[in-house]
């Protein structure tokens, strides 16, 4: 009998290998749509999919070339990038000074959210008690009306 | 007298890490400001970097027009016939003519016929055609070479790193470039006979 933490561990590595299968078919053989999303017009400065300039037509031709010649996704976009550069890629290489393209949204989102954070902690603290919600040890006491008008609820609601 | 933030000062705020106990910012926050601040400068700078390049290259044209004699930015590019690289400040002392061009570009088939007429007039006076492919296929560019007949040198610029240097617009374009590395004249879109004729006229005068 198998044990549950090896069947789950089982269920982990087919879930990871059913979802990677696509991205390796697509490396594999890709189609001329979906490099057509990856790569971009070098003169327009849009997606090979919205472009008809004359060098988006060029581009198209060469890359069904390189898939009838059996080369795969990262083949065809490296013969790209030696043509045009990597700015013929919709989204820039995980290298090198592209690093920063990719870096720099998690850094700016990092430090947002600290200044954020100290931003509602200081203003949390800094207002007066009576405008922030009551907590335990406060010590202020009702509003003698407003204590009696809660008893009479409270009273109300245990009937 | 305080300030009003130093007047809010509760029993709370000793509890906060970032406080020491005179009620002044810790180091940890001074640091983190200063390494936003510090942040906010080198983007901004990043950007203001690139706002001026880009100005430099696109105020070639415009001063050209004026009759001002603007340096030519020089650059490095591999030949098209794979026989090395080309240095355009190398040609010091000639007269240049820069066409840039693109296979895919039509009105570029049009002038490049021209363009090797020039270069078979003048090339015993001194003049230099040095013709830059851009933003094209390498097996393009050759191709076009070979059809066209074309005999100066070429150099090969796939990324386009060096139009913007020149403010170009679009395809193709042409400098001409007196002796002393200057460009004395500018025609943007197809070169004609009288055009060419001009423009290599100016540069050779210097």
């Amino acid at each position: 009998m198998i044990r549950p933490r090896r069947l789950l561990l089982l269920a982990a590595l087919l879930g990871t290998l059913v979802a990677a299968a696509p991205a390796l078919a697509s490396e594999r053989n890709p189609t001329l749509q979906e490099l057509e999303g990856e790569v971009m017009c070098p003169t327009c400065n849009s997606l090979l999919e919205l472009s008809h300039s004359p060098v988006s037509d060029r581009i198209r031709a060469f890359i069904l070339e390189r898939i009838e010649a059996g080369d795969t996704k990262s083949e065809i976009k490296d013969a790209l990038v030696a043509e045009f550069g990597t700015r013929v890629l919709a989204a820039p290489p995980t290298e090198g000074a592209n690093v920063i393209v990719w870096v720099l949204p998690l850094v700016g989102a990092l430090v947002a959210i600290v200044v954020i954070g100290l931003l509602l902690r200081r203003w949390s603290r800094s207002r007066p008690v009576g405008q922030r919600p009551l907590a335990a040890g406060d010590g202020v006491a009702l509003d003698p009306e407003l204590d009696r008008r809660l008893e009479d609820e409270l009273r109300r609601f245990d009937s | 007298m305080t300030s009003s933030g130093d007047a809010q000062v509760t029993a709370g705020d000793a509890d906060d890490p970032a406080l020491e106990p005179g009620g002044e910012p810790g180091r940890g926050r001074t640091v983190a400001y200063v390494a936003v601040v510090a942040l906010i400068g080198v983007l901004i700078g990043l950007l203001a970097w690139q706002l001026s390049s880009r100005d430099r290259g696109n105020a070639i044209p415009g001063e050209i027009a004026k009759g001002d004699r603007p340096e030519t930015p020089d650059f490095t590019l591999p030949r098209l016939d794979g026989q090395g690289t080309l240095q355009l400040s190398s040609l010091r002392g000639k007269a240049v003519v820069v066409n840039f061009w693109a296979s895919w570009c039509v009105p570029c088939r049009d002038e490049a016929p021209l363009l090797q007429q020039a270069w078979e007039t003048y090339r015993d006076r001194g003049l230099v055609i040095v013709g830059v492919d851009s933003e094209d296929l390498t097996s393009d560019a050759r191709a076009f070479v070979q059809r066209y007949g074309l005999t100066f040198p070429n150099v090969r610029d796939g990324e386009g790193s060096v139009k913007g240097r020149f403010g170009l617009v679009g395809y193709p374009e042409t400098f001409f470039v007196d002796p002393e590395g200057r460009l004395v004249s500018h025609v943007p879109g197809p070169v004609e006979a009288d055009t060419l004729e001009r423009g290599i006229e100016a540069a050779l005068a210097g």
